[in-house]
This record gives C-alpha cells, sequence and structure tokens, in this order.
C-alpha cells in the first residue's frame, strides 16, 4: 500500500534524525488538559496533510515529498515531525502570554523557524518544489501560525467556558 | 457549475448541522473533523497514487470539487450519523446507523464518478466498502476513546 523509498538517503535520515530530536523536546512538564493536546497533535498532523496531499499531488502537483510522487512510508514518519512544534509552539506560547506587538513578535519567530526548518528540508530533498518556492511559504506559515495560536486560545477559553470543572488538567 | 453545486449542498449541511441541537461536545467535533480528514487524505492517496484505482480528473473543477468533498462534505456526514448514534442506546440501531454512514459515503463516491471526479481503472464496489467501513469504525473507536478523556472527571 505504502511505497518504500527507492534509495535510503538523506532525506529519510533527515526524517529519523528529526523526529528523533523531537521527541527529546516533547519531555516538558504537563501544562494542558489531555483533550487540549490531544487536539494540538491531530491539528499539527491534519492540516500539513491536508495541504500536502492538495497541492502536491496531481493536478497541481507544485511539489514532491521525498523521492517520488507516490504516497511513501516516510511520508507517514513525515506527519509525526509537525506536533511537536506544534506543541512547542502551543507550550511557549501560554508560558510567555504575549501582548500587543509581542504576539506579532512571536508569530514571526515561528515563521522564521518554519521557513529555516523547510529550506533545510529542501536542501535534504524532503520537498522537491517544482511550482512552489520557499517565498510563497512565508505567507503560508505567517497564516498557518497565526490561524493555529488563535485556535489554541480559543481552545482554552471554550475548555474554561465548558469543561473546567469537569476534567483535570 | 460543479463546484458551485457540490460547495451548496455542503454549506447547507454545515449550517443545518451547526443549527441542530448536539449532544456532542465541539471539542468532540473538532477532534472528529481532524481524525476523519487525516484517514480520509492517507487513504485516498494511497488509492489514487499508489494503487491507481481510481484516477483523478485533471481539470481544476473537479479538483475543487474532490477538496470539497475530501475536507467538508464527507467528514460532515461521519460526524452527523455519529451525533445520531449519541440519541440512540440499543445496540442494533447504532449499528444500523453506521451501515447508513458507510452507504451514504458509498453514495457519495459513485455520484463523484459519476459526475466525473474520478475515473475508475480497477475500482468496484467492495474497495468503497472496505474503504469507508475501515474509517468510519476507526473513527468511531478514536472518537470513543477520545469522549472518554473528555468526560473522565465528569462528576455524576
Amino acid at each position: 500500500l505504502l511505497t518504500f523509498p527507492k534509495h535510503f538517503d538523506e532525506n529519510e535520515w533527515f526524517i529519523i534524525v528529526v523526529f528523533l530530536l523531537s521527541l527529546s523536546l516533547v519531555k516538558l512538564p504537563k501544562r494542558f488538559p489531555s483533550v487540549i493536546t490531544i487536539l494540538i497533535i491531530v491539528l499539527s498532523m491534519t492540516v500539513p496533510k491536508v495541504i500536502d496531499h492538495s497541492i502536491a499531488a496531481n493536478p497541481l502537483n507544485l511539489y514532491d515529498l521525498n523521492d517520488s510522487n507516490k504516497f511513501e512510508i516516510f511520508d507517514v514518519f513525515l506527519d509525526f515531525l509537525y506536533p511537536p512544534a506544534g506543541y512547542i509552539c502551543a507550550y511557549i506560547y501560554d508560558k510567555l502570554r504575549p501582548k500587543g506587538f509581542k504576539i506579532l513578535l512571536y508569530i514571526l519567530i515561528w515563521t522564521a523557524f518554519a521557513i529555516g526548518f523547510e529550506s533545510i528540508a529542501i536542501k535534504f530533498n524532503v520537498f522537491n518544489h517544482h511550482g512552489w518556492k520557499l517565498i510563497y511559504s512565508l505567507p503560508t506559515y505567517l497564516f498557518a501560525i497565526s490561524a493555529f495560536l488563535l485556535f489554541f486560545v480559543f481552545l482554552q477559553n471554550y475548555f474554561k467556558k465548558t469543561l473546567m470543572n469537569s476534567c483535570k488538567i | 457549475m460543479v463546484i458551485s453545486i457540490s460547495l451548496f449542498i455542503s454549506l447547507i449541511l454545515f449550517i443545518s448541522f451547526c443549527l441542530t441541537s448536539r449532544k456532542m461536545h465541539l471539542f468532540e467535533i473538532i477532534f472528529l473533523w481532524l481524525v476523519i480528514s487525516l484517514f480520509i487524505h492517507n487513504l485516498s492517496s494511497v488509492i489514487l497514487m499508489n494503487l491507481e484505482f481510481l484516477t483523478l480528473s485533471k481539470e481544476i473543477k473537479y479538483f475543487w470539487t474532490h477538496l470539497i468533498k475530501r475536507i467538508l462534505l464527507f467528514p460532515l456526514i461521519i460526524i452527523w450519523l455519529f451525533e445520531m448514534i449519541l440519541r440512540h442506546n440499543h445496540f442494533f440501531n447504532k449499528l444500523c446507523l453506521l451501515l447508513l454512514c458507510i452507504f451514504l459515503l458509498i453514495s457519495g463516491d459513485y455520484i463523484a464518478f459519476f459526475i466525473g471526479v474520478y475515473h475508475q481503472k480497477n475500482w468496484n464496489i467492495g474497495y468503497s466498502f472496505i474503504q469507508w467501513g475501515f474509517i468510519v469504525s476507526i473513527s468511531y473507536l478514536l472518537w470513543k476513546g477520545y469522549r472518554k478523556i473528555l468526560y473522565k472527571e465528569e462528576p455524576s
């Protein structure tokens, strides 16, 4: 069902190394209720998946993931790279609680991080662009990270409103 | 035309869903929406790209219809049926609703074939049943797990 990589080379190693690194990063003390943590993880997996499978597949075919335009086993592993980043983004946001323009600064820092991560991933042939350009990712990440943080704040507020007395944090 | 009709139907269903009283918590709906979308995208990519049992039409209007169906319409059908399941206690009724859900999804697929969104190569109704049966049952089990966590500490 899932194809294996044509060559086990830099892109596969990149995914393995980043995955192992990100695993060590999530050993953070619990900060959110499990119901919110689960939503952050699932959202961080689903949104990139929906975008990748919509614009990287035919008929748009703006880029390929890994070695081919087939759905590879390492494309599935790639899904697991996003949730730790999403969780840390929400975690630090919740810890710092930035206000006013500091929120914009926070979003810009994460956008720069995402762009940096993508450019390294391109160097390692995880993403092979043929239509998409790195510059297009700039507004995409700016929008995605803002929407993600907005969603996170909404979840927290809704949790406080509806479940605070019934769920353990 | 195809995009407008599919978007119109999906939005009508979405607005109706928002307007009806629900037993599900909003977090459950979001969780289900995300999980269902994840499974639909993974499975349809395997079917379209790897197995090549179906081919997606190259016309951009069909691509948008395919996207609306995957992101909005099919998750909504599943969530709505799960919401109806919450209102029934009897196992037989729940099973009937799950089967109705699978039937509606398979019908949706065949309407998409009829319109020309996909072209069948080695596809048959049995594969459709396996695909949707898998997505519906795995989403149902995950939802039950999430629901357990959500109401774990609820005072009786």
